[in-house]
């Protein structure tokens, strides 16, 4: 007789045999003795965990000759038939091939048929998420009220695709994942009864592997007793499965504790050398690190399973490694196995990220010095601390290079306002590429032409409304991140602030002066004498552009999508 | 007319001969259907008396139905499922010339007319219109019950109901536990609810209460769940059975995009809740404001104790940032782990 593959033989043929599924067999046979069989079920869960078994077995239940029964026979000739899958009764669909309108309507002319020999008929629909939209909803109809002798059984890998409309008609069973152990004990069971060699490391191995799949730890057995005759070991497990041995990521990790760069070197080009794939080094070994974070963060969870499975092995690492570095080197590891992806050599990216790892101590202080810059920084501007501000100021003062705009510091001015003047040009001097603020003393003019050319191209584009109501302003600034505008009356700058005006205002202004810039209306009388100009234009901005220039990115970003303006800044300084 | 109005007066036997069940809760809509049905017909009737269209006939052919004497048995029972018959009426609606318009004056004679023996069922999900005479017709003579989306605070009453036709009990946390799952769908379907808890019953078959475990072991872990139960394990900075739950769903899955906008919720109440307790709001008005069940506000405010408002900003940042990354590709789903991770510092 040919070979029928372990997973097929150990096929559990009633719900004693199920594995690690006691909540749906409880439940299902609950459901048989009590004679409440629901119309549709839906089994959903990864891949081996048991949704076919289970809805042949429940097939047998309802058909079996001694009577819906929780314990099918399977020997009388219903259960048998099934089991071989030549039952009239039971209709085992792969939808994934079948998935089309066509055969969801030749189903349901068959559905209103009786059955055959049993009592019920069966419809097992496998991987129903392939069906169509359509086929979907031709079931519909026939899932919500079919005939009292049917019932449907769905089983899907990926309940999320099935729609909420079949959804909400079926009762659902989620099948979960089989833990590591429950994988252990049945895999010692059929070693047992097939008579197997194989060393128990080795089915840990399996079992872990097997990723809550009971018929791939199943496969995976299959395939290394054909591969072997003596005895199976952990280590002819791994090199069929092609696993890097946990030794290596632990030698890895000990060199990164260690900041030993060659030995880190040394063991990747081993590594590669044995043929592993970059990426997979890059993976597993962010993968233990995520291992020893979590045993860090909770030593006595179970429940999780962790990569390279010895806890002492575990605790000597984790007392090597800070919470955070790990987060960090997490991080690092992620973004290096995703840059391999697309490298060129992914071999010079592995070695990049691992070295950085190695490095990382450097890294955290520069975290710190910038931790501590911002600090200093809010400060400054805070003015929390006036008697350390001169230093401060020299500091900034000798640093910078000279700019036509120093002679504004000299003036005698009260020492508040020169704090923000230099912070100011702190800010404009980190950005040389673009000039520095156009003060609209310095070229007023150019301001003025532009202002112009906005109010012509207005007219030009036929917004003659938004020009009438636009041209009673003036542009009085006019910088790479804003531009204030100045009205006399109250509505017109309203209305200028509306939406639809301002975006319109903004795009055109982005066309004259070739960089995206905010609008920012301010009231005021238009008799501004020039000279006072100079300076209060200068300290506007500061003033109102800081609510908008503090903000976060993204919070940017949503006024930019979104339209609106920020009415109040939260303040939690309190707290 | 209500829901429960009508379920009373089918209790004590008055059974109108037109019902207009309309609106969106589909499940309520069958539930009342089958109540009316059993109310009037006994099972071995069924077969015979009761008919169901799946679309209206013509008006003729339902007048004919209407005045059809029943064969066997004392009554007929029509029912018609998504009708059309009391769909607003498009403009310039030609295809109901003046011909129609005679029949549908015969229709009005038979509706406020109907002979004993028969009931008729008119349901559908579709908008009605309330102005076109038919409606009131059978608001007069029958009855029209609309039948609109329950809302979370109204689910405890239902369940209430379904647990005694049940003959069940569910302990007090995990009627919370069940609530406080609801609470966080954004849409509710009946249908689903009901199923989980027959299966919950059927579950716990030999004892009469339902316990919270009972509940974890059985209901489907819907991605609403598996939020629920992660902020409940970051709110108590357990990070472990938080990145656990998450990587569940991620697996089983579910697109991070979805658990990254039911996470964003999750926090957006949490501040809310943070800010106007701040401003001197009692949990009850808390969770008003926020149209919230009365405990879920007080719980989002005991858990928002355990967060700074900082963090609670930072991780709102975070989250959009995510969400932005997301879509665009830059990230994988080790964005949401350092979230969670982040959270639980």
């Amino acid at each position: 007789m040919a070979y029928v593959a372990l997973y097929r033989q150990w096929r559990p043929q009633d719900f004693e045999n199920l594995v690690g599924q006691k909540h749906i067999s409880v439940t299902l046979k609950n459901a048989i003795v009590s004679g409440k069989i629901a119309h549709a079920y839906l089994f959903s869960g990864p891949r081996g965990t048991g949704k076919t078994s289970t809805a042949k077995i429940l097939a047998k239940s309802l058909n079996c000759i001694h009577g819906p029964t929780p314990e099918p026979c399977n020997v009388c000739l219903n259960c048998q038939s099934i089991n071989t899958g030549t039952s009239m009764d039971v209709f085992e669909i792969d939808a994934a091939s079948n998935r089309g309108i066509d055969e969801i309507r030749e189903l349901r002319e068959t559905v209103k048929f009786a059955p055959v020999d049993g009592r019920y008929k069966v419809y097992i629909i496998d991987e129903v998420h392939m069906l169509t939209t359509e086929a979907f909803n031709a079931l519909l109809k026939t899932l919500e009220e079919p005939p009292a002798h049917v019932v449907f059984i769905l089983a899907t890998t990926e309940a999320h695709k099935i729609p909420a409309t079949i959804h909400s008609r079926c009762q659902r069973y989620d099948f979960r994942r089989i833990d590591a152990e429950a994988i252990e004990g049945r895999l010692t069971a059929v070693v047992q009864h097939e008579g197997l060699n194989v060393a128990p490391d080795a089915l840990k191995l399996i079992a872990s592997h097997a990723d809550g799949g009971l018929r791939d730890a199943l496969s995976i057995l299959d395939q290394c007793t054909t591969m072997e005759n003596g005895i199976i070991t952990a280590e002819k497990v791994r090199q069929l499965l092609g696993l890097i041995g946990h030794e290596w990521v632990w030698s890895i990790t000990e060199a990164l504790a260690e900041r030993d760069f060659k030995a880190v070197l040394m063991a990747l080009g081993e590594l590669i050398a044995l043929g592993k794939e970059v990426r997979q080094i890059l993976l597993e070994v962010a993968l233990y690190m995520r291992s020893i974070m979590l045993f860090k963060a909770a030593p006595d969870i179970d429940s999780i399973e962790l990569y390279g499975d010895d806890r002492n092995v575990l605790a000597k690492h984790g007392e090597q490694f800070k919470h955070d570095e790990l987060i960090d080197m997490i991080k690092i590891l992620n973004e290096g196995a995703n840059d391999a992806k697309w490298a060129p050599e992914p071999r010079i990216t592995a070695e990049m990220t691992l070295l950085s790892l190695c490095r990382r101590s450097a890294q955290a202080d520069m975290a710190n010095l910038l931790e501590r810059i911002a600090i200093l920084e809010e400060k400054v501007s805070g003015q929390s601390f006036p008697r350390i501000e001169p230093p401060i100021i020299k500091q900034v003062e000798t640093v910078r290079p000279p700019t036509p705009v120093k002679p504004v510091v000299v003036q005698p001015v009260s020492p508040k306002s020169i704090e923000k003047v230099e912070v100011k040009q702190e800010i404009s001097n980190e950005q040389p590429q673009t000039e520095p603020v156009v003060s609209s003393s310095s070229s007023s003019s150019d301001v003025k032409e532009i202002w112009d050319n906005v109010l012509k191209e207005l007219v030009a584009g036929g917004k003659r409304s938004v020009h009438a109501c636009v041209s009673q302003g003036k542009l009085i600034s006019l910088d790479d991140k804003q531009a204030i505008v100045q009205f006399a009356a109250a509505f017109p700058k309203e209305r200028t602030e509306k939406e639809d005006y301002r975006i319109m205002i903004e795009k055109v202004l982005t066309q004259f002066c070739g960089k995206t810039v905010q609008l920012c209306c301010i009231l005021g009388s238009a008799a501004v004498a020039p000279k006072a100009a100079a300076l209060p234009p200068k300290e506007k901005p500061v003033t109102t552009a800081s609510p908008l220039e503090e903000v976060h990115p993204a919070l940017r970003q949503a006024i930019h999508m979104f339209g609106g303006k920020v009415i109040k800044k939260e303040e939690y300084k309190g707290d | 007319m209500g829901y429960a109005e009508v379920i009373q007066g089918l209790k004590k036997g008055q059974v109108k001969s037109v019902y207009l069940l309309y609106g969106e809760e589909a499940y309520f809509i069958k539930q009342l259907e089958q109540a009316v049905i059993t109310a009037v017909l006994v099972p071995e009737e069924i077969d015979m008396n009761l008919l169901t269209l799946d679309k209206d006939p013509a008006i003729n052919e339902l007048i004919a139905l209407i005045e059809t004497v029943p064969f066997m048995g004392g009554k007929n029972v029509i029912h018609i499922r998504g009708t059309a018959l009391l769909r607003p009426r498009k403009n310039g609606g030609n295809e109901q010339g003046e011909i129609s318009d005679k029949v549908e004056e015969r229709l009005f004679k038979v509706i406020s007319d109907m002979p004993d023996y028969t009931h008729l069922i008119l349901s559908t999900t579709d908008k009605v219109d309330k102005r076109r005479k038919l409606f009131k017709l059978i608001e007069k003579h029958g009855a029209t019950v609309e039948l609109v989306n329950i809302k979370a605070k109204d689910v405890r009453g239902w369940l209430t109901a379904k647990l005694a036709d049940l003959n069940k009990r569910m302990d007090s946390d995990a009627t919370e536990y069940f609530l406080g799952v609801v609470s966080i769908m954004p849409q509710i379907s009946l249908n689903f609810l009901h199923n989980e808890l027959e299966k919950a019953a059927l579950f716990t078959d030999g004892k009469t209460r339902i316990s919270q475990s009972d509940l974890i072991t059985i209901m489907s872990s819907i991605p609403e769940i598996s939020i629920f139960s992660m902020i409940d394990a970051v709110s108590q900075k357990q990070m472990g059975k938080a990145l656990q739950l998450m990587g569940e769903q991620l697996k089983s899955g579910e697109h991070p995009l979805k658990l990254v906008s039911l996470l964003a919720r999750q926090v957006r109440l949490m501040w809310q809740a943070k800010e106007m307790s701040k401003d001197g709001y009692g949990s009850r008005e808390i969770a008003e404001r926020l149209g919230l069940v009365p405990f879920i506000g007080e719980k989002m405010l005991k858990q928002s104790k355990n967060f700074t408002p900082e963090i609670l900003k930072e991780i709102t940042l975070a989250l959009a940032a995510a969400d932005y990354d997301l879509k665009s590709g830059r990230a994988n789903k080790s964005a949401l782990e350092e979230i969670i991770i982040a959270m639980c510092r």
